[in-house]
């Protein structure tokens, strides 16, 4: 019961009496339902009802992205973790601005702080210095917005080094649509993450529309976004650079236009399995002394935001130590 | 009878997995009490062996799973006065189960049911246990039940305790983390 299940092309997915099914081009392949719990649709795929409903029994998600690789949404199977008490205090910790302020900074402290490793790895000594002076002012930080501006600060300082390490055209990030292939790999890269956090968010109690580093209204499952900051350096971006410099992605795997870049269907095919692979590997965590998949920290990190937020122990996000 | 702790007990919706808990690890209590419940999401091996256990053992009793109040039993049994019968994996936490099904017969009593007796299955080792609720047992029970309000009105969870129950528990990972 935890595997992925990813669509690259188009085709019917339906119930087939106790298992999937998805059919396309007149073959029809089945899927074992039981170690499934997540389906990633990246192209146009035909459902019923009576499939959804399937997969809300078996308590699969399915995540979908459009033709330009951008998420469209996902449909999550009702919830079954309810926790009225973590609710309280999940909005106490968000109405109160100072508590509030204790956690957006832990994620934007966590963020830096894995953004520097990848730096460190290869002694941009000068910007590692500036992240240091902004993870100093961030404890002294007395609102959101400031808090915002020293993290877009970060990350421009980060991202300006990009071009060093791909050795490809970055000039900024622009997102709707990404400007070019770098930005469209990053796109991709942190959808996934977000809906893998997401996932992880909805199989402990935790509400995943209450966030505190992005504002709740800002979109719909925001604590995702909250979380995802502090994973997305060490798994998307150490995947992009992987891909790049190993050469494994390549110009020919995106669709360039004058302003806009999108992976193709290869490109994600090959960016999907890189995630995948690294998601499923293992490493020796310390305090619990065995060996965990990467995949599993996102859970571990939820399990310490929850003990911060019944008060036991303040959070301190995954530091990535190797 | 003391029919108004038996309201009581039913007000603050006291589940036999709760009196279980009691004896097995207080923080599990309090996290369990809360909705915080890791049995089904750990991927725990014992979790999992449990639950095919209860799904495919004692098909053929057509009194599976009565649920009344706050309690769900595993299946009663008819005769001249009720059974009450448990399904368990092992006999590692027999005390707890002892317990919860003493409450179950304590809950029956209080409705008025002539019970006072049960049964656990322990069908991987195909033995089972039977149990008898004596008049002592009721006070003990009681005072049970007011340490498991108390426990659910603390307002932090009570702090992990390092006993060995933790290294095969499915809330290892939360409170070791
Ligand atoms: S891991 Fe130990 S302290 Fe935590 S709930 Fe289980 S038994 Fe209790």
């Amino acid at each position: 019961m935890s595997r992925t299940y990813y669509v690259f092309s188009p085709g019917r997915l339906q119930r087939r009496d106790n298992t999937l099914a998805l059919e396309f081009q007149g073959e029809r392949r089945v899927i074992p339902v039981e170690d499934v719990d997540h389906i990633y649709c990246f192209s146009e795929l035909d459902l019923n009802t009576r499939l959804l409903d399937f997969l809300a029994q078996k308590q699969i998600c399915l995540h979908l992205f459009n033709h330009y690789g951008h998420y469209s949404g996902s449909f999550i199977p009702r919830e079954s973790q309810l926790s009225g008490f973590l609710l309280v205090k999940q909005v106490e910790h968000y109405l109160d601005p100072g508590k509030r302020l204790v956690l957006a900074r832990t994620f934007v402290t966590g963020a830096l702080h894995n953004i520097r490793r990848n730096l460190e790895k290869r002694e941009y000594e000068d910007t590692c210095q500036k992240l240091d002076e902004i993870k100093e002012g961030i404890s002294k930080t007395a609102f959101i917005e400031e808090l915002m501006s020293l993290e877009a600060h970060g990350r421009k300082a980060y991202y300006d080094r990009w071009e060093e390490i791909t050795g490809w055209e970055f000039s900024s990030r622009s997102k709707r649509p990404p400007g070019n292939a770098l930005n469209a790999l990053i796109s991709f890269g942190n959808a996934m993450m977000y809906t893998t956090v997401l996932k992880e968010i909805y199989r402990t109690a935790l509400n995943p529309t209450i966030s505190y580093l992005h504002e709740p209204s800002e979109r719909r499952y925001s604590l995702s976004l909250d979380v995802a900051e502090i994973f997305k350096p060490v798994f998307v971006d150490r995947i992009i650079f992987r891909l790049i410099n190993l050469g494994m992605i390549k110009e020919n795997h995106f669709d360039i236009n004058v302003n806009s870049a999108y992976l193709t269907e290869e490109g994600r095919r090959i960016f999907v399995k890189e995630f995948e692979e690294t998601m499923e590997k293992t490493i020796l965590h310390r305090n619990l002394k065995r060996n965990i998949r990467y995949k599993s920290l996102i859970r571990l990190d939820l399990y310490k935001l929850i003990k911060h937020l019944l008060g036991e122990e303040s959070y301190s996000p995954m530091k990535v130590w190797w | 009878m003391n029919s108004d702790l038996a309201n009581e007990v039913r007000a603050a919706s006291i589940t036999g997995t709760m009196v279980a808990y009691y004896f097995i690890c207080h923080r599990k209590l309090w996290l369990f009490a809360k909705g915080l419940n890791l049995e089904n999401i750990s991927g725990n091996p014992d979790v999992i062996k449990g639950r095919v256990l209860h799904e495919s053992r004692f098909q053929r009793e057509s009194h599976k799973e009565v649920s009344f109040d706050t309690v769900k039993i595993d299946f009663l049994h008819y005769g001249d006065q009720v059974y009450v019968h448990e399904v368990k994996k092992s006999k590692k936490f027999e005390e707890a189960h002892t317990w919860q099904l003493k409450y179950y017969i304590y809950l029956l009593q209080s409705k008025g049911v002539n019970c006072s007796s049960g049964v656990i299955h322990y069908p991987a080792s195909m033995r089972k246990e039977e149990v008898y609720f004596s008049p002592e047992d009721q006070e003990h029970l009681e005072q049970t039940l007011a340490g498991i309000k108390a426990v659910l009105n603390e307002r932090v969870p009570k702090k992990k305790d390092g006993r060995r129950v933790c290294s095969r528990c499915a809330y290892f990972d939360f409170c070791y983390v």
